[in-house]
């Protein structure tokens, strides 16, 4: 059916190999809607990671170290083993759950991987028992599952069909619908957590409710906003413990943004193509470097490229080398030479109002820099 | 606007291809007896050691690891390894009536400790470790209040004296930051830097080590743990693990000691509040350990008595080390400068006015050129030459650039005396109070001493209401009142 | 004509509210949490509070402000509006009394805790000097005027100074500033960094809550942008529908300035309106801003404007003007160009701004110029306060481009477990949803710097 769709993506990856993006890939185009590079990988299927080794030569480098990889999946296992007990006292002992809604159903049991290994099957059974699922708790069936393991749902974003998985979805008898779960092995350590880590996981349960938004929509419901709030649970651990501790997270800021990005140029496939000469590929570093894109200092935290870029910006003198105030404070001048020039009064003179203000602050700071020192 | 000189620092270090010096006076306290700690987690273990490194500054380092620091055993054996030589430098300290001072490489180990301490402090099984907590927390609780030189991070500290040509988020990482400090000889230092970036320099192996090398030698180690090997075999591999650490953390340890190296050659005067600093560390110090000595707990979360009192403390705090760099640092007072908040101008009109028997009114005039200032009528201002003379505003006139500020001398007068006409002075916020805290606590503390139910979980009292009802047209009343 | 739903007039609903108000201290409720937007009199129903306490219950009544300004305005009001009963002022030795207050025979300033007055009275201090006393009486009332800006820690020291207490502030302004690290209270709804009201709350959800559901100081057209943008949850209406307060350039024909067709958008009864410039990134002084802010203001007088107020028509003059920005560089820049018969025009930052108002206000749109918007610049309290000042009218005045530079805003998306706040969030969202609405009623007049 897609195949077409499917012909066209992979003539645009070229050589490189195909990533579901999933919740991790989406959210991150949101964190810079300005980059259409990071956009155009996305639509595309192509991980930033190998985008930078495969396109830019850049030494591979693990993402997660498996150590971390290992008490993630132990502790996803602990959630979900002995039929979610964990979870369900979590649960329990916050109020969101009574003693009688323990119904749970751990989609990977029910379609495991087995050793014939067809991925694309068990994912394909996996979306649909979710789908049914879903549907079960949109008629209001009180036999409608309070806990959902590893649901599967397919959903379009960026034009394009892509598999989400969230965690966990839970739902009381009494909710109308279900609600996203984050589980992250992360230190739960109240003010102290480590922020990239909530943000993260915000933005991935974000991820979340975007999915069923997109999925009740396709089901008819007129409300989306309504049926699925912006609203996620963070399960985090405790230190030193394979316990979990519970965070309810208001998501406003984070699903408004996933849902602009989603919108924005280029928002499918035909957009991306018009934008790229005809018959070119991702994995051409000029094609891909032709695509413009918005390099800020926190790239760093999510992005496998932000190292290509800030290259590129030492190359051009962009004041965002020094950071995210240097590019705001020097704006006016355009590049560290200019901004240079302009505080020591040598090249030519000021060419705006803005660069004759910005000379003299720079000179100002400059001699007074220079007696102090 | 805040922070131009530092822009110009960094426009020039990137320029240059080395890190410039943003400070005139020493802002830590280095004492020559502190201690190195460099702690390594098992990623996605947060609350572990693998290996650590640790020694005395100037001297070279012990090292510990423990294979596999998901068997508790191992681990506490670790800890209690960890925790002689804590207990022991803090026990020195204490005896000597000064105060411990640990160094880490950069936030991410001060935050390791940060949570270890807040788990082990509560350890029932283990009296040592449980010590080893308690310590580690006079450490990590000093830690978020500004001037503290109880646990410095070798990242922080170079921040207060250095700017490099690369982002804030970026000095994070010692290994860089030394880069862009002593740059080595013809190379280009943006290529060595991000050579360097690839080390790590924190609390955490790099995943590709992790996967490479470090999980095959754990693995194998788990193994033969799991077959019974022979002691000696699983000592090899115990060795085999241990072997690799090191090698990682060595370079985490030496970065430090080159860090507080840098800092001592600097040969730059120490800030005079540092004196006032290492004092309060010392009473902290020893309130702490007398705290502990009384059986005192620590709580992870505060009632709103004891919040209160640190909040205060930290705001204390940052009031007095704002003031302090202000006054004494050169460059800390041109920043101020720059931003408004000090007076720079040339005295006018200076006068005395006679209005009675021994009894003076001091006024003056300052006029100033500054593009910001953020001086207002009623403000009250001190001379920064000498404190002891303050003034309150009382008119400011701007005409184009050039603002005339009109004060009348609160204090100080006679002590100090007028400045004279065409004299340049600076006039800025006061300073530093260090015993200022002292008398908040004491008040806090009368205040705080009966908690009114609005802080205590006592319920809300009942309405007490008044004798005979509201009169009908109630605004009306009020309004026959006028 | 306003009303909020049952046909009142707001003047009528106005007076409701602050009858209830006064009428839980006849029923001697231990604690009221007052939440006031902008302009709706809170001051003067602090006032009544405080005369009500004194004068019909006799008793001891202490009022706490923020700032000693605060603390002379409030007593300014009290002795010029009361000639005939006495209040106390308690500052600390040595503080220059602003020279209205001297003038105030009924007002007496006391310096030492010693001198407070026995009996009925009312003392007016800041909230510092209260946590100082020593050996203090137990009050019968106490006031916290602008609570939203006093911290819990800070109010703790002095909640057990009174018997009964009222907190009175406006949710939607700039909260307290707490400058040090509070990594340990963060998740803390009732840490002792968060606002008093919210904190106490927090800790006694059964604490008695009422708001003033009626401004008196913005007029209906403003609340129509203000309310929904800075205050989703506290519903309120204007006194004053726009027919009472207007505008008029008698000189009606618009000059070659384009800066008039600004102008000319109020006379006919815009009171909110966005003068935009070409785009550019400025940094933080931006001089054709302050030289079109001084412009129009010359205009204005050049027009021959005249200010009608419930009634009352006035010429204009520079006293009903205020120009508002965010950074200090920016006053100064105005401050600058102000010719000296225009120096009684008011320019302040926007923290200075807080709790004052003009007929008139410009606004030196604090977005505008950038390169990215900052979560400092983004606080939508900051916002809030600046378009909050006006009685009449309020041009914001800035680059074209901002709402661009929203949309492609790369959020920080700092959080805290726990806490439903995102106030990065929150600010970007009341700055856009300003400059839509702004543009959807076509308040938006793009002029060309040096017309």
């Amino acid at each position: 059916m897609n195949s077409s769709v499917d012909g066209r993506l992979a003539r645009l990856r070229g050589s490189l190999p195909v990533d579901e993006p999933g919740a991790r890939g989406f959210e991150r185009v949101a964190r810079n809607p300005d980059c259409t590079r990071l956009r155009a990988l996305t639509i595309v299927g192509i991980d930033s990671a190998t985008a930078a080794v495969q396109v830019y030569g850049e030494p591979a480098r693990e993402g997660q170290s498996p150590f971390a990889i290992a008490i993630g999946n132990r502790f996803d296992r602990a959630m979900a083993e002995n039929g979610a007990a964990e979870l369900l006292e979590l649960y329990r002992t916050a109020g969101r759950l009574t003693t009688e809604e323990c119904k749970v159903v751990i989609v990977p049991d029910m379609v495991p991987i087995g050793s014939r290994r067809d991925l694309k099957h068990v994912m394909a059974v996996r979306q649909t028992i979710t789908q049914k699922l879903l549907e079960q708790k949109l008629r209001r069936d009180p036999k409608a599952p309070n806990i959902i393991v590893k649901p599967r749902v397919l959903v379009t974003l960026l034009g394009l069909d892509h598999g989400i998985e969230p965690d966990v979805l839970v739902a009381s008898d009494s909710d109308a619908f279900y609600r996203p779960v984050e589980i992250k092995s992360y230190p739960d350590r109240a003010g102290k957590t480590e922020s990239a880590d909530i943000r993260s996981a915000s933005r991935q349960a974000a991820v979340g409710v975007v999915a069923l938004r997109n999925i009740a929509c396709r089901m008819g419901v007129r409300d989306v906003a309504a049926l699925v709030p912006a609203l996620g649970d963070l399960v985090l651990r405790i230190p030193g413990a394979l316990k979990p501790t519970l965070r309810p997270m208001t998501l406003k800021g984070e699903v408004d943004s996933l849902e602009r990005a989603i919108q924005e140029a280029p928002s499918n496939l035909e957009e991306l193509e018009e934008m790229l000469p005809a018959g070119s590929a991702l994995d051409d570093p000029l094609v891909l470097e032709s695509i413009p894109n918005s390099y800020r200092s926190s790239c760093r935290e999510y992005c496998a490229l932000a190292q290509h870029c800030k290259q590129a910006a030492v190359a051009n003198g962009d004041p965002v080398v020094l950071g995210d105030v240097a590019r705001e404070t020097l704006a006016a001048a355009g590049s560290i030479s200019r901004a240079l020039d302009l505080a020591r009064g040598t090249g030519a003179p000021p060419r705006t109002p803005a660069e004759q203000a910005l000379a003299e602050q720079l000179r100002e700071a400059m001699n007074e820099y220079r007696e102090a020192v | 606007m805040a922070g131009e000189i530092d822009l110009v620092a960094r426009l020039l270090a990137f320029e240059s291809g080395k890190a410039l010096r943003v400070a005139s006076h020493l802002h830590v306290s280095l004492q020559p007896h502190a201690l190195v700690v460099c702690p390594l987690a098992m990623a996605g273990e947060d609350t572990t050691i693998h290996t650590v490194a640790i020694g005395h500054v100037g001297k070279p380092p012990e090292f510990r690891s423990v294979p596999d620091p998901r068997f508790r055993e191992d681990e506490y054996g670790l800890f209690t390894w960890l925790a002689d030589r804590i207990v022991a430098y803090f026990d020195g300290c204490r005896s000597r009536g000064d105060f411990p001072q640990i160094w880490v490489s950069s936030s991410p180990a001060a935050a390791l400790l940060d949570i270890l301490a807040d788990r082990l402090r509560y350890n029932r099984d283990d009296l040592v470790v449980k010590r080893f907590g308690e310590l580690l927390s006079y450490a990590t609780e000093r830690f978020p209040v500004a001037g503290q030189q109880a646990l410095m991070t070798a990242t922080g500290a170079l921040r207060q004296h250095f700017a490099t040509g690369q982002q804030e988020a970026e000095d994070e990482h010692l290994g860089t930051v030394l880069v862009w400090i002593e740059p080595p000889a013809g190379r280009n230092v943006l290529a060595e830097v991000a050579a360097t970036e690839l080390i790590p320099m924190g609390a955490k192996t790099d995943p590709t080590f992790d996967r490479q090398v470090l999980d095959p030698l754990v693995r194998d180690y788990n193994q033969a743990r799991r077959k019974n090997a022979d002691p000696k075999a699983l000592a090899r591999r115990a060795q085999a693990v241990h072997d690799v650490l090191v090698n990682v953390v060595r370079p985490v340890y030496e970065g430090t000691q080159r860090a507080i190296r840098i800092l001592g050659r600097l040969n730059l005067p120490p800030l005079p509040a540092l004196a006032a600093l290492d004092e309060r560390e010392r009473d902290e110090f020893q309130n702490f350990m007398q705290s502990r000595d009384a059986g005192f707990h620590l709580p992870l979360k505060d009632k709103p008595k004891p919040a209160a009192f640190k909040l205060a403390d930290r705001e204390d705090a940052m009031d007095n080390m704002e003031s302090a760099v202000l006054h004494e640092d050169r460059l800390g007072r041109a920043r101020a400068r720059l931003a408004g908040d000090v007076l720079r101008g040339t005295v006018r009109n200076p006068r005395k006015v006679h209005l009675g028997p021994w009894r003076f009114e001091y006024s003056l005039e300052v006029v100033s050129q500054q593009r910001v200032l953020r001086v207002r009528r009623r403000d009250e201002l001190s001379l920064l030459l000498d404190t002891r003379l303050k003034a309150v505003v009382t008119d400011i006139q701007r005409h184009g650039r050039t603002t005339t500020v009109s004060l009348r001398l609160s204090s100080g007068g006679r002590a100090v005396g007028l400045p004279h006409a065409g004299e340049v002075i600076e006039l800025g916020p006061g300073a530093p109070d260090w015993l200022g805290i002292i008398r908040t606590r004491v008040q806090m503390a009368e205040r705080l001493n009966n908690p009114p139910w609005t802080h205590s979980d006592s319920g809300i009292p009942s309405c007490k209401p008044q004798d005979g009802g509201a009169p009908r047209d109630l605004l009306g009343v009020l309004e026959g009142l006028r | 004509m306003s009303a909020a739903g049952n046909g009142k007039i707001p003047e009528l609903i106005a007076n409701e509210a602050v009858t209830a108000v006064l009428k839980t201290q006849w029923d001697g409720e231990p604690a009221v949490r007052l939440d006031s937007p902008p302009g709706a009199g809170k001051t003067w129903v602090v006032e009544r509070l405080a005369v009500q306490s004194m004068e019909l219950h006799r008793e001891q009544c202490m009022i706490s402000t923020q700032t000693n300004e605060q603390a002379f305005d409030l007593a300014r009001r009290l002795a010029s509006g009361f000639p005939n009963r006495t209040f106390h002022l308690f500052v600390r030795k040595g503080l220059l009394l602003p020279d209205v207050l001297n003038g105030l025979p009924n007002l007496a300033t006391i310096r030492s805790g010693n001198d407070l007055p026995v009996g009925p009275s009312v003392v007016i201090s800041n909230a510092a000097k209260w946590s100082w006393i020593q050996n203090p009486p137990l009050f019968d009332l106490q006031i916290v005027d602008e609570a939203f800006q006093l911290p819990d820690y800070r109010f703790q020291q002095i909640a057990g100074l009174a018997r009964r207490f009222v907190l009175v502030g406006d949710p939607g302004q700039i909260p307290p500033v707490v400058t040090c690290e509070i990594e340990r209270w963060k998740c803390d709804r009732a840490g002792p960094h968060v606002a008093c009201p919210k904190a106490l709350t927090e800790r006694h959800p059964g604490v008695r809550r009422l708001a003033l559901p009626v401004s008196r100081r913005l007029v209906e057209d403003t609340v129509r942008f203000v309310q929904p943008a800075f205050y989703p949850d506290l519903p309120f209406t204007a006194l004053s529908n726009n027919g009472g307060r207007r505008l008029r350039l008698t000189t009606p024909v618009s000059g070659r300035a384009s800066a008039d067709s600004a102008l000319d958008l109020v006379a006919k009864g815009a009171s909110l309106c966005m003068v935009e410039l070409p785009a550019k990134i400025t940094g933080e002084v931006d001089e054709e801003v302050a030289v079109t802010i001084v412009r129009m203001i010359e205009r204005l007088f050049a027009r021959r404007a005249t200010m009608v107020e419930d009634g009352l028509t006035r010429n204009l003059d520079p006293s009903m003007i205020g120009i508002v920005c965010a950074h200090v560089s920016q006053v100064n820049a105005i401050r600058e160009r102000l010719p000296a018969n225009l120096s009684d025009v008011f320019v302040e930052t926007s923290d200075r701004f807080q709790g004052l108002e003009r007929q008139l206000m410009f606004v030196h749109h604090p977005l505008s110029g950038r390169a990215d918007a900052s979560t400092f610049h983004l606080a939508a309290g900051r916002l809030c306060v600046m378009m909050s000042r006006h009685r009449v009218a309020c041009w914001l005045v800035g680059r074209t481009g901002i709402s661009d530079r929203l949309l492609r805003h790369a959020p920080s998306g700092d959080r805290t477990l726990g806490i439903e706040e995102d106030s990065e969030f929150e600010g970007w969202r009341a700055h856009l949803s300003i400059l839509r609405k702004l543009a959807d009623e076509r308040r938006i007049i793009s002029v060309q710097p040096g017309n």
